[in-house]
This record gives structure tokens, sequence and C-alpha cells, in this order.
């Protein structure tokens, strides 16, 4: 008889090995089991009822939802150090927030030797999360308002989709996306294009970070668990339409007023026009005004015409110099920062305008910070198309705009007839078929199938006549892995050259490509091949890197 | 006796939250799935502390509830994204990995979750019959059998 047991000692320890014991949280146990001791129960008996009194309608309104964020402090005090390096940046920037912000730590994690350190923080209307990687000396910060946390129906707001940290080569270090979680969340995963991935969870926050991402990887949608042990779905947006991946038109409508009730004879910002200095005086010549003094958003006037804005240390690059109210009595810049998922609202208001509200996709409005005659707030890409309605004194429709809802980002039907083009079979067997569709009105779609069972695809609009290879995607499929692309009108041939020397030459049908990896290159350890495209002359005209591994 | 119990609750939990992780992984399918079972299994115990009538380990009634939590932990589905572009998924893992996994995969529950505590808990078999609420000489007629079914597959693949 074979002595059985080492041999299933052995490849037991192969399926699951031995953990680490770092996760070991004694005091999670105790708030799960609801129990909490004397000293702690008393403080946070004490945390209730003032939140109860203070925030009573914040809490109807969000009964199990958020209010570790609005009302409660999640996550512990940062560490001196890192308040201190808070304070440093903050008070570098031209549009800072208060002194007395005060961050708090929600998670700290390890992935490959290098840690990441979520911090959160409230400064008036806004919540924020910063999360600093060891190694880079910027961090990445996302920020909501108040109010689209209180009003939102999933437990989950997204405040940073998908980043990425490069090194100095430009090689993918680090993919991350991070939000704010509601109270009872026990799960939060990320659904990206090399498959699902848990995140995170600590200080009602979440955060994912994948180390040495591929190309392209791109995350599309975050999956919570909540308290009552539902699963909710939140896609990532991208706006407005640039984005291959994830281009669906809602086919919404935000509420609010669609007429005038009294119109502005002749707007006009006269404390500008008399060229009266408001504000503090920043970047590209123009004074800014803090409508929300306890935000990061600042928005000013160079002149009369120049409409430009501020987040934090940055400078958006505005709209050219015109006159401010040729479209009416508002005029609107929207910006983001670093592109999260919230994107920034500046405007400038006429003489007359009081107060501006903004309606959201989803039926519910936030009102904007307004003074001076100029206004800030922060929009969830979920939640364009958006009106920004001004009214004047006597509560009167003055000027109504719609954003984001253009006939042109609507996909026409037609584009999405697809046919199949091409199909590929990788070394270890997996199969790709490429389908693509004609070009309607500009729109041209395609999706790549894989008889692994993934899907991707989905609609652009070229806009590139220059012969640059674009890789779409860099997908595993089983044991194989594949990269898809297009080419730029104008390209002759793209040739993928490899680290020992191999070169794939793919064929492409309408403008897409398709390549199997080839064998020697399988592997889970992170890889560079280039990407190279020669025009009709034959001339190279462009090398560019992609960056590969197997998960 | 309460506090007493909770401190030793504690205890059992520091003592050996890596082995409980261990298997609550293995029943759960991956670890942060485990770690949840672990915090829940005990969170559970901690809450129905009063109901542990001393007639065993106190260990091996931690390990039922920790059991029963990462059972409920493998039933709960993944989830899919509901948007257009679906990922359906591979996880690229080893092959030898894979087959490791079908054997004890193949296993009936209760010979798997025996051989999970034997093998990564490292229990004896009358905490094991605790812990799976069975009876001792169950245990091990189970793991026998389950010892069998194992040599017989690890034969045929020559390991």
């Amino acid at each position: 008889v074979i002595d059985v047991e080492p041999l299933i000692a052995r490849e037991l320890g192969r399926l699951v090995p031995e953990p680490a014991g770092q996760r070991a949280d004694w005091d999670d146990v105790v708030g799960r089991a609801g129990l909490f001791r004397s000293r702690r129960r008393l403080m946070l008996a004490f945390a209730v009822l003032a939140a109860v009194f203070v925030t009573a309608g914040a809490v109807a309104k969000t009964l199990g939802g958020f209010d570790a964020w609005l009302s409660g402090t999640p996550g512990k005090p940062a560490a001196g150090k890192a308040q201190k390096r808070f304070e440093a940046a903050n008070g570098r920037s031209w549009a800072s927030f208060p002194t007395s912000t005060k961050l708090r730590e929600l998670i700290r994690t390890e992935v490959d030797d290098r840690e990441y350190v979520l911090y959160g923080f409230r400064s008036g209307d806004s919540l924020c999360l910063q999360l600093r990687a060891s190694g880079f000396p910027k961090q990445l910060r996302g920020c909501a308002p108040r109010s689209a946390i209180a009003n939102v129906s999933v437990p989950l707001v997204v405040l940073t989709g998908q980043w990425g940290f490069v090194d100095r080569a430009r090689r993918p270090v680090a993919q991350v996306s991070f939000g704010i979680v509601a109270d009872g969340v026990t799960y939060v995963g990320v659904h990206a294009v090399n498959g699902f991935r848990r995140a995170r969870l600590g200080g009602n926050a979440y955060l994912f970070v994948e180390s040495r991402p591929n190309t392209a990887n791109r995350i599309f949608a975050v999956s919570a668990r909540d308290a009552t042990g539902r699963l909710r779905v939140v896609p990532i947006d991208s706006w407005p339409i640039d984005s291959w991946f994830t281009l669906r038109s809602s086919g919404r409508q935000p509420g609010g007023p669609t007429s005038l009730e009294a119109r502005i004879a002749h707007p006009t910002v006269d404390w500008a026009e008399r060229g009266e200095k408001r504000g503090f005086p920043g970047p590209r010549g123009a004074r800014f005004v803090k409508p929300d003094p306890l935000s990061d958003l600042a928005v000013g006037l160079a002149g009369t015409q120049c409409l430009r804005a501020l987040s934090g240390s940055v400078a958006v690059a505005g709209p050219p110099c015109g006159p401010l109210f040729a479209r009416g009595p508002i005029n609107v810049l929207v910006s983001c920062r670093l592109c999260g998922a919230f994107l920034e609202i500046s405007g400038v208001a006429a003489d007359g305008v009081e107060r501006v509200t903004i309606f959201l996709a989803d039926g519910n409005s936030q009102s904007a910070a307004l003074r001076h005659n100029l206004f800030t707030s922060r929009v969830s890409r979920t939640q364009f198309p958006i009106r920004i309605v001004g009214y004047d004194g006597r509560d009167r429709v003055v000027s109504t705009q719609l954003w984001g809802a253009g006939p042109g980002l609507k996909v026409p039907p037609a584009a999405k007839r697809l046919r199949p083009v091409f199909q590929l079979q990788g070394p270890s067997g997996t199969s790709a078929r490429l389908h693509v569709g004609p070009t309607v009105r500009g729109f041209h779609c395609w999706r790549a199938t894989f008889s692994t069972g993934q899907k991707r695809g989905g609609c652009f609009r070229p806009v590139d006549g220059r012969p640059q290879p674009r890789i779409d995607l860099v997908q595993p499929a089983g044991p194989d892995l594949f990269f898809v692309g297009q080419v730029g009108r104008g390209t002759r041939r793209i040739e993928f050259r490899f680290a020992n020397g191999d070169v794939v030459r793919p064929r492409f049908a309408h403008g897409h490509y398709v390549v199997a990896v080839p064998r020697d290159h399988l592997s889970t350890r992170q890889q560079r091949a280039f990407v190279v495209a020669f025009d009709l002359y034959d001339r190279r005209t462009l090398q560019q890197p992609v960056f590969f591994r197997l998960p | 006796v309460s506090e007493a119990r909770v401190r030793d609750l504690e205890e059992v939990y520091r003592l050996r939250y890596r082995q409980f992780l261990r298997v609550a992984t293995a029943i759960a399918g991956d670890e942060d799935a485990g770690h949840d079972a672990v915090q829940d299994g005990f969170a559970s115990a901690l809450r129905h502390r009063k109901d542990f009538r001393g007639d065993g380990p106190l260990e091996a009634w931690v390990w039922r509830a920790v059991v029963n939590a990462a059972k409920k932990a493998r039933r709960q589905p993944l989830p899919r994204a509901d948007v257009e572009f679906e990922s359906t998924a591979s996880n690229g893992a080893y092959a030898e990995e894979a087959s490791v996994r079908a054997w004890v995969a193949g296993l009936p529950e209760r010979q798997r979750l025996a051989v999970f505590l034997r093998y990564y808990a490292d229990l004896d078999y009358r905490s094991i019959a605790a812990a799976l609420d069975i009876e001792v000489g169950t245990v091990s007629a189970t793991l026998a059998t389950a010892h069998s079914t194992l040599r017989k597959q690890l034969g045929e693949v020559g390991v």
C-alpha cells in the first residue's frame, strides 16, 4: 500500500499554500459580532446620538447607505507624517482645502513590494479619497460631492475608476481603482479585461491594485455585495465618447425645466466689466474665486472674455476666449483632473442669476456653489447628460443648458451590424474571431470573441488619419494571449517585435488586426514587445511598446 | 464566564488564525473569501458563545462555525458584470494545480472537508468529528475512503 499521506499533504500544500497571518484582525471579528467594549460602545452611542440630531434628514435618506462617510469618521487618523505631507502639498495648491482638513487612513496594503495607502477626508461638500503609492511622488485624488453620495442608489461610489502608475521607462507598474462603499458592504470585485479580481475593503472604501498590468487593461465595472447580501454591479463609464470600451448611450434625459420663464436682456458681469479685481490671482493672467471655500475647485476670469478653472494645483485648459454669454446668461466649462469618475463643472453666470441647479440623468439634482457670478460643482460621469439651470431672484428660469446628450453621441444601429472578418488560433488552441461593422455616420464598431468565452468590443469614431497602430486589447484567453487593435488609414503594414527577435506580421481587415502571442512569450512574467507601423512608402512611422503577461 | 469565553475565543483566533484561514480558503475557493469566512465564523461563535456547552474543545466548536461560514461563502455566486461587453473570464491556472483541484473537487463534501481539516489544520479525529458534527468513527472511515480515492487518482497520473 502506498503511503499516500505525504503525497496528499504535498499536493494540498501546492493547492493552498500556508497563508501569512497579517490579516488577522480581532477587532473586526468583534465588530462583525455586533459587540463593543464598554468604552467604545459609549463613544459610539454618543456619536450616533449627535449624528441623529445634526443630520436627521440625511440619515433618513441614506438609511443603510453611506452614514459612515456622511456623518461618521471612517478608518483611523492618518499618521503625522502623512498628515504633514498632505498639508505641504495642499499648501502649494492654487485652490487648496482648508488647513484644518484631517486625513484618515482607510486601507494600507502591499502589492509586489510596493505599499499603497488609501486616505480619505471630508471638506465642506467634498468627500475625497487620496492614494499614495510608494515610489511615486504624486498622489492620486478623487472627490465627490456630498449630495452624490447621499442620493446614490447603489452601495458603491467609484471615485477613480481606473488609473495607471508607470515608471520612468513608461512601463506600467500598477493599475488602481478606488471608491467609497456603503456601510455593511462585505465584498467588492473588479471586472477587467484580464478577468475578475477582488478588491481590498477598509474604512468604508475599496482599493483595487493590479500589479504589472497589461497594456490597455481596462476596468469596466465594479461590483459590491451590500449588507443584505445583494450584489450590485456599477459600470465604469467613460465620457463623452472617445472610449471604445464602454460606449453606451444611456438614452436618459435629465429632469429640470427646458424652457425659459424670463430673459436677461444683456447678460454681463458688472464687476468684471468695471475692471474690479475679485478673488485671488492665479495662472494664465486670471483671478479666481472659490465658490465653495471648503473645496479645491476655483473658477475665474481673465479680462471679460476668458473663463478659467482650477482644480487643486492643476490649471484646467480652458476654452478659447470670446464673448462669455453668446449662448445665454450662463457659460459652462466641463473638465476633469486626472479624469476620474467625477467631472468638474465650472462656470460664470451673468448678473441676475441668483442660483444654479444641475439636474442629473437619474432624476436627482444638486446645487452648484455660486459666488461672485462664478460657480463650481462635481458630477459623476454616470449622471450625464445633465441640465444646468439658472434662476433669477424671483426663482424664474433664466437659463437652461443640456450637456452631454448631443445627437452625435448615439451610435446608429446600422453601425452595430457586425460580420465576421477573420479567425485566428493561439499556440495553445484558443481561437479568436473578429467581427467588424460598417462605418455609419462616422461610427465604427467591432467585436472580438474568444473560444474561452470572452467577448470584447465597442464602437468609436475614427478621428485620426495618421498611420498609427492602436492597441485596444491585450486579452488573456485560457492559456493563450491575444493582441487586438487597429491601424490608421495609410498604413501599409505593421509588425510586432518580441524581445527574442521573433517578429509577427499580422494581416488586417477593415483596419483591425488580431495577433496570437507566440508560445515562447506565454508567461506570467511581464514582457515587452514593440508594435511598429509602416506607411504606404514603407517608411517606419511609429514604434510603441506593448506590455503583456498571462494572469 | 462570558468575558472569560471571549478571551478564550480571542486566544484561539490569535493562535490559530492561519490554520483557520487555510481551511476556509480551501473550502471557499479564494483567500479573500476565506478571510471573510474566518471573521464571520468567529463573529458567529462570539455571538452564540453562551451555546457552547463545554462538552468538547472550544476550538473544535469554533471550527464548526468557520466551516459553515466558508461553505456559505462558496455558495455565493461570482458576480457578473451587467455591461454590454462582459467578461466570462478564465484564470489561467496552471494545469498541475487544476488537476489537484479536480481530485479534491471530485470528493464528496464530507470527505473533502475532513481532508482539509486533517491536512491544513492538523486536527485530530475527535476535533474533526466535533467540527463536522459526526462520530469519531465516521471520521476514520471518511478519511480512509478519501485516502483510497486519492491514492487511486494519484496512482493514475503517476505522482
